[in-house]
């Protein structure tokens, strides 16, 4: 696509409130006053989506569990020794259908209330619209290989309907993004590596890690000893070369150098700011040096963003009840530090983060943990988030009911579709783009589930 | 446990002694265990063979990266003038070194200890080839030090001595020890997983029957003997089992736990070497339909339903392909054709003795497979292998071997700086997957690139920092020398440096395989004439062996 046609996407315009009456609950109040809030507090208009993908299959029913008696008794019936007690929920204020959060989950409760957090029940990897019947009659096209790890982690970060045509979506949606900044290299940054949402046939993302850029060791050209070493080291790497692999290697080794040494320098211009991160919290700390890139974004004239994070350890199938709990402290914990870090760098109304994960969890116990689901509750957050709702449709807990499969395994109700496209619109999309990343998304009555601004 | 022998013994025990560093200062010798029984020598005949001639320097150098953690000036000379199945003949009778000997003579004590053995053996080890199968093998059937197994050292260790024990023995036995094995038991929780319990809502874990079925055997998909995926009209292709097996197989294992514990529930004991051993009051013993719609009877014990499932795993047509295929992209090459592969996956389906699934023939068939010998003339602008960031550091401190590793060598952290560490993985996928394929020309062209997951412009970073300081400031010419150090020896290219083109040639073998250019050949005598001042020998000598070891090229197994 040239970059003409590309432009045309672009909608950089203030979005109206479309679709907000979709929330379970929304409290109206509440909405105009973070409507209004946005309208005056956006300071630029940069933009940045935060993906942090939760590896393993992160257990969302356990994080946000429904606190009314039958929903509560329902779901705890299913699980059994895992449920968690209702006593023990942190009850959340706001929205039609009452809700706890996970007792190591509290750190979320203040941005919950403040409105700068929304809860997006039940979402999986949907190609359309699927009933418990059609599942089992197998009328639908449906995900290859559902309940795979690796499989539903690419299906969730490609949103290619059946295919694997191995571009993710963010990808994708970077393409539209990067025309509008000079530095189009750094439209998509990973503290993860990498990894499928970022990854397509355009420009890749940028890879760093939670401690900043990392210097070459002995390679310094401004050393006089080491200047003719950095010098043939240069050159070696742009020799001509035959072999695809060689050749591949070379060119990111190139970008390495050129890079880092540009936001190497960039980077500590701001580092002071930086040094508060909780300790032991290894997702805070990237999310810190999410923060720092986000404070120095005009310095690089950068206008349209996506990174990618990620926390690993999901996948209890053993020990869930000591394992999660110290998951979920470290996960909310690092997400509220990084709320509070862009509240006050003054760009709450610019950045995005939301949640994703492989799947969610089934509701039977093994024993001492969980295996695979496919619907999971999700969230996401910031200044430009329609908070303190639960968005979508909580789904039937019961093991035999209408939204359950394989005994326990929760059909989903929204699509990931469906939230990555009103994400999307946020971040700048038009609809004719939307449609371009989101093959599946004309599978869906509603574009935008309304939590976004 | 007794192993059912499938091989026939066909050689007398080869008596060899290893050679161990001699006995300086913080020396370590590595042990060798005298095998339970004389090697059998597999039998192979693989279709499209490349005639068993004798090999040149260069063709030495690409066996033996392929088949080794990295060619020595000695190895080469040893295996040229030698045919290709006389090497790995004389390789396969060696006895195996055990990851568990080395850690016992180790400090155990100290954090990641195993990973300071592994690097050890791996440079050191006589049994190349085993050793470099093991790892391959350590990469499909993964257990990790991740999930709170790094206090395990010699539960971790006498894991790696399976993998080790098996390398060119039978894959079905292979699977067996692998599935009792209590530290998988744990890592993909078979352990303690128990029949389902319907007054409670619990049903068995379905963790490890989900990974043996993907990972450890079959794969997702129905394949074809040449590894490509079988599809419906549509091109779809077709799954190999849907949930329902899966939860058939979790049901089968069920009532497993430590081979000493008191306990299903909540055992003190913890027996992390032992096989696990079956408990018959938590297994299953309804029926069972397992793959291909095989039935298992109601009331078997847990025991029984094990093997026939294992038999019933390890009988599936995807086994060749689906193991044959990754242990080809391990050692020889990423993108091996569809015939390369349909070969190996004969000789896993039946061996010249009848066999099915002779590890040892399988490896033979890989290694002397006309592709493997010859694909790099066939196919020069795409054969091969990006390395893997561990064999690239075995390879540089195999080819300047130090003469002894001092008992306080330590590099246990070298996952954080090549994302790559034995038993390290970050979780059962490996540290990359079989089908990743590098955005760009790799990727446009339609191949695969499977060690290009973990190579970033950060880890691309780290790598050459620690390729970097391995070569420059760890010499035996330099005088700081850390105990904690692996310290290179560059003796003989100390000799060679008053004739420049004789190093260079030496250097061009050892480090490149005779592959190097003109071009980057030319940059490397610039380098060292900017170093041209008395007393500045070894300097030169180590700035040359930098510029070749990080240049693209030495990244590359062609």
């Amino acid at each position: 696509m040239n970059n003409f046609s590309r432009r045309r996407f672009l909608d950089l315009g203030t979005r109206t409130i479309a679709g907000a009456g979709l929330a379970l609950g929304v409290n109206p109040a509440l909405t105009l006053a973070r409507a209004a809030d946005s309208a005056t507090s956006q300071s630029s208009d940069y933009r940045a989506l935060v993906c942090v993908y939760l590896e393993g299959g992160c257990d969302g029913f356990s994080l946000m569990v429904p606190t009314g008696s039958y929903e509560h008794a329902e779901l705890a019936q299913a699980r059994g020794e895992l449920a968690i007690p209702q006593h023990q929920l942190i009850s959340l204020q706001g929205g039609n259908s009452p809700l706890g959060l996970h007792p190591n989950a509290a750190s979320l409760q203040p941005l919950f209330d403040d409105g700068h957090l929304a809860m997006i029940a039940n979402i999986g990897t949907l190609i359309e619209p699927t009933t418990q019947e059609q599942y089992l009659n197998n009328t639908v096209a449906l995900p290859a290989q559902l309940f795979s790890h690796s499989d539903q982690s690419i299906q969730w970060q490609q949103l290619q309907g059946r295919d694997r045509a191995q571009e993710g979506w963010g990808a994708r949606a970077a393409d539209y993004l990067s025309d509008f900044q000079e530095r189009d290299y750094l439209t998509s940054i990973s503290l993860a590596g990498s990894n499928y949402w970022q990854s397509g046939s355009g420009q890749r993302p940028f890879s760093l890690t939670g401690s900043g850029v990392l210097e070459y060791q002995g390679l310094d050209g401004n050393n006089n000893w080491q200047s003719p070493r950095r010098e043939a080291f240069e050159r070696v790497l742009n020799l001509p070369r035959d072999h695809v692999f060689t050749t591949a290697y070379a060119d990111l080794q190139k970008r390495a150098i050129s890079i880092t040494s540009e936001l190497g320098q960039v980077l500590e211009s701001n580092a002071s700011l930086f040094t508060d991160q909780p300790e032991d919290n290894s997702l805070a700390q990237k999310l810190n040096m999410v923060a720092q890139l986000i404070a120095a974004q005009e310095q690089l004239g950068l206008q349209r963003q996506i990174y990618y994070v990620s926390m690993s350890g999901f996948d209890v199938h053993d020990n869930q009840s000591l394992e999660l709990p110290e998951l979920f402290k470290e996960l909310t914990e690092a997400l509220a530090f990084f709320q509070n870090k862009i509240d006050m760098l003054g760009k709450s109304a610019n950045v995005t983060t939301f949640t994703a994960s492989d799947f969610g969890r089934s509701l039977l116990s093994n024993g001492d943990g969980t295996d695979h689901g496919w619907g999971n509750h999700l969230m996401a957050m910031g200044g430009a988030v329609m908070g303190g709702s639960i968005y979508g449709e909580l789904p039937s807990f019961a093991l035999d009911g209408p939204d359950s499969v394989h005994r326990g395994r929760i059909l989903p109700t929204t699509s990931a579709s469906q939230y990555a496209s009103t994400l999307l619109r946020w971040v700048g999309l038009d609809e004719a783009a939307v449609s371009e990343v989101l093959p599946d998304i004309g599978n869906f009555q509603t574009r935008d589930l309304g939590f976004m601004i | 446990m007794t192993i059912i022998k499938r091989t026939i013994s066909l050689a007398g025990l080869l008596c060899v002694l290893t050679g161990c560093g001699g006995g300086g200062d913080g020396a370590v010798a590595l042990q060798t265990r005298e095998p339970a029984s004389a090697p059998a020598l597999p039998a192979t005949e693989v279709a499209n063979a490349a005639p068993d001639t004798p090999l040149s320097d260069q063709e030495a150098y690409r066996l033996l990266e392929q088949g080794t953690f990295g060619p020595r000036i000695e190895d080469i000379q040893l295996a040229s003038g030698q045919s290709p199945e006389s090497w790995i003949n004389q390789q396969m009778q060696l006895p195996a070194i055990y990851l568990s000997d080395g850690l016992h003579n180790a400090d155990s004590e100290r954090w990641n200890e195993y990973v300071n053995v592994w690097w050890r053996q791996a440079i050191q080890a006589d049994d190349q080839l085993r050793q470099r199968v093991a790892f391959a093998l350590s990469q499909i059937l993964v257990v990790s030090a991740h999930d709170g197994l790094g206090d395990e050292q010699f539960g971790l260790a006498n894991y790696y001595d399976i993998l080790l024990r098996n390398a060119f023995g039978n894959y079905r036995d292979l699977l067996s020890e692998v599935t009792r094995n209590p530290l998988m038991g744990e890592y993909l929780s078979m352990k303690g997983n128990r029949k389902p319990d319907l007054a409670e809502n619990i049903q068995p874990d379905e963790n490890y029957a989900r990974e043996i079925l993907q990972l450890f055997s079959i794969g997702q998909v129905l394949l074809n003997e040449d590894g490509t995926p079988q599809t419906d009209a549509e091109g779809v292709p077709l799954p190999a089992y849907d949930q329902t097996t899966i939860e058939n197989f979790a049901r089968v294992f069920t009532g497993w736990h430590f081979a000493n514990a008191e306990d299903f529930r909540w055992p003190k004991n913890k027996d992390y070497l032992s096989p696990m051993e079956p408990w018959s009051e938590y297994h299953d013993t309804d029926a069972k339909t397992l793959l291909g719609g095989v039935e298992l009877a109601a009331g078997q014990s847990a025991e029984a339903d094990l093997n026939a499932a294992l038999d019933n795993i390890f009988n599936h047509p995807n086994v060749g392909p689906f193991i044959s295929k990754q242990l080809i992209q391990r050692l020889v090459t990423s993108n091996p054709s569809d015939g390369y592969v349909r070969d190996v996956t004969a000789v896993f389906n039946q061996n010249a003795i009848g066999e099915r699934g002779s590890l040892g023939s399988v490896i033979k068939a890989i290694l002397m497979h006309t592709e493997a010998r010859q694909g790099h003339l066939q196919e020069p602008d795409t054969f091969g292998k990006m390395k893997e960031p561990l064999i690239r550091m075995t390879q540089l401190w195999r080819a300047f071997e130090p003469e002894t590793i001092h008992y306080n060598f330590n590099y246990g952290w070298a996952g954080h700086e090549l994302r790559q560490a034995p038993l390290g993985s970050p979780s059962v996928f490996n540290f990359f997957r079989p089908d990743f394929s590098q955005p760009g020309e790799i990727r446009s062209n339609g191949l695969v690139s499977p060690e290009f997951e973990i190579l970033d412009e950060s880890s691309v970073i780290t790598i050459t920092s620690r390729l970097l300081a391995s070569i420059l400031w760890s010499h035996n010419f330099k005088n700081d020398a850390d105990s904690e150090r692996m310290i290179i020896d560059i003796s003989r290219e100390m000799d060679l440096e008053p004739d420049i083109d004789a190093l260079l040639d030496h250097l061009d073998l050892l480090l490149l395989g005779g592959r190097m250019s003109f071009e980057l050949r030319a940059e490397v005598e610039y380098l060292m004439s900017e170093r041209s001042y008395d007393g500045a020998a070894s300097q030169r000598v180590v700035e040359a062996i930098f510029l070749i070891a990080t240049s693209p090229e030495a990244a590359v197994q062609r």
